[in-house]
């Protein structure tokens, strides 16, 4: 089972690369009119209609507390479906880019190494070094299941914590 | 493969209890019913057999001890009481939950205490004394069926005199039993039948028709005609011939005893014939003349009358499409029954077509081709229509709650002592299933209230000159595109003076405050004033108005109180027919579109912004009146710039205005209402959205949410 070979969808955040396994993705839309949800946290960018269904798209850099950016335009958007309390659900969550599907051996994905490591490894499923890249396997399942996550560990708790007084200033505004 | 057999057989039996319940709800107002104990008689048997089949142990031993009280009461050896009553609805309960849970998950001694409870009935009804006619005795002798060659008529076995008897509710079966030769092969003996049928009743006769034609070839015929006067139902016979049904044909002859009758005894003496069964419309007549006795199923005592007159295949066949005949005519009043599922999925499936239908209205309009607007116009008519029947299939007519409501009133007045008569009007109204699904919790706390709070007691009334039995009047109906349920009872009513010092009291309102009557009864819809033990000072109940508004309010619907003290309470629901597709309007702000029910719309206009902004106290100025207003542009954190000239929608909202600021009216919307979703769980200004003819989404405004969140209006000055 570890020999056998599962395919991955490569995607770029900022100056990361990321992959999921391709089970997880329902499709890749180009950039289209989301419908804002008002009084919902920042990194939720609202709703598209889907295949029929209504479902929310998710700004990933920001759920991720990477760099933000104001033109959405060229960005792409990956809908996924997680398993969340047992439930099937289904999400979008908009990318830089789409790279590629490649194939990739079970037992050659590498654990990130605790000491050092740029992530949240609780998110992290693996890692696998291409050429110059080493790309993340993001754990589906488990990223999205949680309200906001930081998975750069960079980022100070301090940021974080400014940035949920933030929100939470604004709900009591109103 | 069991498994759906056995969810079929719950979903039956489930079916079967709710008609026990029925019955035994209205045996209670009419206790003398012998047809109604008969059918709940019959009901139990039912349940009891279907349980045995799935091996469902306890639910037959209860069903079983059930059926002996109503054999006790069909018997007249015990009456129908409260405690029988009571028993019995319980009953019905323990065996929901039996049948539901598989007849696991039952606490063995609690069950064994509730079995005991109904033994102790039956023991003391089965000790009473009742007035019996006396067992006549059989002559053993005479039940000598298999001697071939008898041809003696004296063959016939329990032969009455003309005892008179006073027991009226007999009937008399006629039924004729031709086994076919390859009996004993299958293991059936005849022996056991004959004596069954003549143990059955007191009342039997047994025809005997065995004679051998040609004894060379040791050919013998068998044949025979039972008559059975009984009380007992035409399906305990029926049990006896289980397995033979091909080979006998039985027919109800009279509603009285004929065996007691000197004439048809005459009759059947004279025209026996050891080689062919009575002539039917000698029978038949002969009853008809004999007495005033109404002959049941005459049709079919009167086609079986032709059909004797021909061969025997003949007959079978006529009995058969008799058979069918009545088959038939029993499918016809009943429908097909679709799963829930089912019915969610071509509600779907209609959705997506409404959806696909504005799309192609919006192309077809872009592309101004004669041909494909004509197509267009097509598909959107038989869209529509396929909408509206869809939409039909789903509605299920509110009758299915009030079974549960009866069984409510009934239950609890005998707890709080009162007297409550539940008069249902128009039960036959229907609504989407969904609606009825979610309207049982807040109608139950509506009737319970009346009964609680509303209807005094027997002895309060009188004091009050009224009659001992309060009434709570239940009635539906349609109202263009709504349905109106009302609660009306004739108890003590809303004191308004009470209402009003407690909502001063509790700073809802000031003393100074003018409320009309209207605006006083919807004081009791804010959270903390509402429960009514505040204003009656009767305690024990749970759920306050505001709660039931809140249910109402999530149906698209809404409620009204209105109350006269000492006469009684009027609760009014207005609710819609369905909920997944609804009318609404389309606007915007900043190109984001959002949809307002149209239910919840007053009217519409224009401001000018900078005077909507130099506005105090964010309330407008329209027709002279000062309306609140929410301006949804800053609400909602947009941050461009607004248009010079806004609009305004007006809402409703309990009874007062509410005007609602956007940058565009854009027009009507038949929007299908689809779920959020999970992460969107917590907001609560959209009940959902819709995806609208270009394919993009626009949220559904909640407008009650929304104007109870960005106003104060529900705290002052209503």
């Amino acid at each position: 089972m570890l020999t056998e070979k599962k395919s991955y969808l490569s995607f770029q955040l900022d100056d990361e690369i990321f992959a999921i396994n391709v089970k997880k993705v329902l499709e890749v839309l180009q950039m289209q009119k989301i419908t804002k949800v008002p009084k919902t946290p920042d990194y939720i960018k609202g709703v598209i209609n889907f295949r029929g269904e209504i479902l929310p798209v998710i700004d990933t850099r920001q759920k991720f507390s990477l760099n933000k950016v104001e033109d959405y335009t060229k960005f792409v958007i990956i809908m996924l479906n997680f398993v969340r309390d047992h439930k099937e659900q289904k999400i979008g969550a908009i990318v830089d880019s789409v790279m590629d599907v490649f194939e990739y051996k079970e037992i050659d994905i590498k654990d990130v190494p605790e000491l050092g490591s740029r992530y949240n490894l609780e998110f992290i499923y693996g890692m696998i070094k291409r050429e110059d890249d080493f790309i993340m396997i993001l754990d589906v399942d488990k990223v999205f299941s949680v309200e906001e996550l930081t998975i750069v560990r960079e980022i100070t708790d301090n940021e974080e914590l400014l940035e949920n007084e933030e929100t939470e200033e604004k709900i009591t505004e109103n | 493969m069991l498994e759906q057999l056995k969810q079929k057989f719950i979903e039956e039996v489930i079916e079967l209890l709710d008609k026990l319940e029925k019955d035994l709800l209205n045996l209670e107002k009419d206790t003398s019913n012998i047809a109604l104990i008969e059918e709940i008689f019959r009901v139990m048997h039912t349940i009891k057999g279907a349980a045995g089949m799935y091996g469902l142990d306890k639910t037959v031993t209860l069903t079983h001890k059930l059926e002996s009280i109503y054999a006790n009461v069909r018997d007249k050896k015990a009456k129908i009481n409260l405690e029988l009553l009571t028993i019995s609805f319980n009953s019905i309960d323990y065996i929901r939950k039996l049948v539901t849970s598989d007849d696991k998950n039952i606490d063995e001694a609690d069950y064994n205490n509730f079995l005991d409870s109904i033994t102790k009935i039956i023991y003391r009804t089965d000790n009473k004394q009742v007035p019996k006619i006396e067992k006549l005795e059989y002559d053993d002798d005479v039940i000598s069926f298999f001697d071939e060659n008898n041809e003696d008529q004296e063959d016939i076995i329990s032969l009455f005199d003309g005892l008179e008897d006073s027991n009226t509710e007999k009937t008399t079966y006629y039924i004729i039993f031709r086994p076919l030769a390859d009996i004993n092969e299958r293991g059936l003996n005849i022996n056991s039948i004959l004596s069954e049928v003549s143990n059955f009743e007191e009342y039997t006769k047994i025809i005997d028709h065995s004679y051998s034609e040609d004894v060379k070839n040791d050919k013998f015929y068998l044949f025979w005609e039972f008559f059975i006067v009984t009380s007992k139902l035409e399906d305990d016979i029926k049990d006896i011939f289980m397995f033979l049904e091909d080979e006998t044909e039985i027919y109800k002859l009279s509603e009285t005893n004929l065996l007691i009758k000197d004439e048809f005894i005459d009759l059947l003496d004279t025209n026996f014939n050891i080689y062919e069964v009575y002539n039917f419309e000698k029978l038949t007549k002969f009853t008809t003349n004999i007495s005033e006795i109404k002959l049941i199923e005459e049709q079919k005592i009167k086609s079986v009358g032709q059909a004797t007159e021909q061969v025997e295949q003949n007959k079978k066949e006529i009995k058969s499409t008799v058979y069918q005949q009545t088959e038939i005519a029993k499918q016809k009043t009943q429908s097909i029954k679709v799963s829930a599922e089912r019915l969610d999925e071509l509600m779907y499936l209609v959705s997506e077509l409404i959806i696909t239908n504005a799309q192609l209205n919006l192309y077809s309009q872009e592309l101004k081709n004669d041909r494909i607007q004509k197509i267009a116009e097509k598909f959107n008519k038989i869209s529509q229509s396929l909408k509206e029947n869809a939409l039909s299939t789903r509605l299920i007519s509110i009758k299915y709650i009030m079974l549960r409501f009866e069984r409510l009133v009934r239950d609890l007045s005998v707890e709080l002592g009162k007297e409550v008569n539940f008069v249902v009007e128009g039960s036959d109204t229907e609504l989407d299933k969904n609606i009825v699904d979610n309207l049982s919790l807040p109608l139950m706390h509506l009737i319970r209230n009346a009964i609680d709070h509303g209807i005094e007691t027997p002895t309060e009334r009188l004091e009050l000159n009224k009659s001992r039995k309060g009434i709570i009047r239940f009635i539906a109906f349609y109202s263009g595109s709504n349905v109106i349920i009302q609660i009306r009872d004739d108890g003590r009513g809303i004191d308004t003076d009470l209402i009003k010092s407690m909502a001063i009291e509790k700073n809802f309102i000031r003393i100074e405050d003018k409320l009309s009557e209207k605006e006083i009864f919807n004081l009791l819809f804010i959270p903390g004033l509402s429960t009514a033990q505040t204003i009656t000072g009767v305690s024990g109940r749970g759920v306050g108005m505001d709660a039931i508004k809140q249910s109402i309010l999530k149906l698209r619907g809404d409620i009204e109180i209105d109350s006269e003290l000492n006469l009684g309470t009027s609760i009014t629901i207005k609710l819609p027919l369905t909920l997944s597709i609804i009318d609404t309007m389309l606007v915007s702000i900043d190109n984001t579109k959002y949809l307002i029910p149209i239910s919840n719309i007053e009217s519409s206009g224009k401001h000018n912004h900078d005077v909507l902004m130099n506005y105090h106290n964010e309330r407008l100025i329209s027709n002279g009146e000062l309306v609140p207003f929410i301006y949804l542009r800053s609400k909602f954190d947009f941050t461009s710039k607004p248009l010079k000239s806004e609009r305004i929608v007006f809402v409703k909202h309990n009874d007062s205005t509410v005007a609602l600021v956007f940058d565009k009216i854009i027009g009507e919307h038949q929007a299908v209402i689809k779920p959020l979703g999970e992460i969107f769980k917590n907001q609560d200004f959209f009940s959902g959205a819709s995806i609208l003819g270009d394919g993009t989404v626009a949220l559904i405004l909640d407008t009650y949410k929304l104007i109870k969140q960005f106003t104060s209006i529900n705290k002052e000055n209503i």
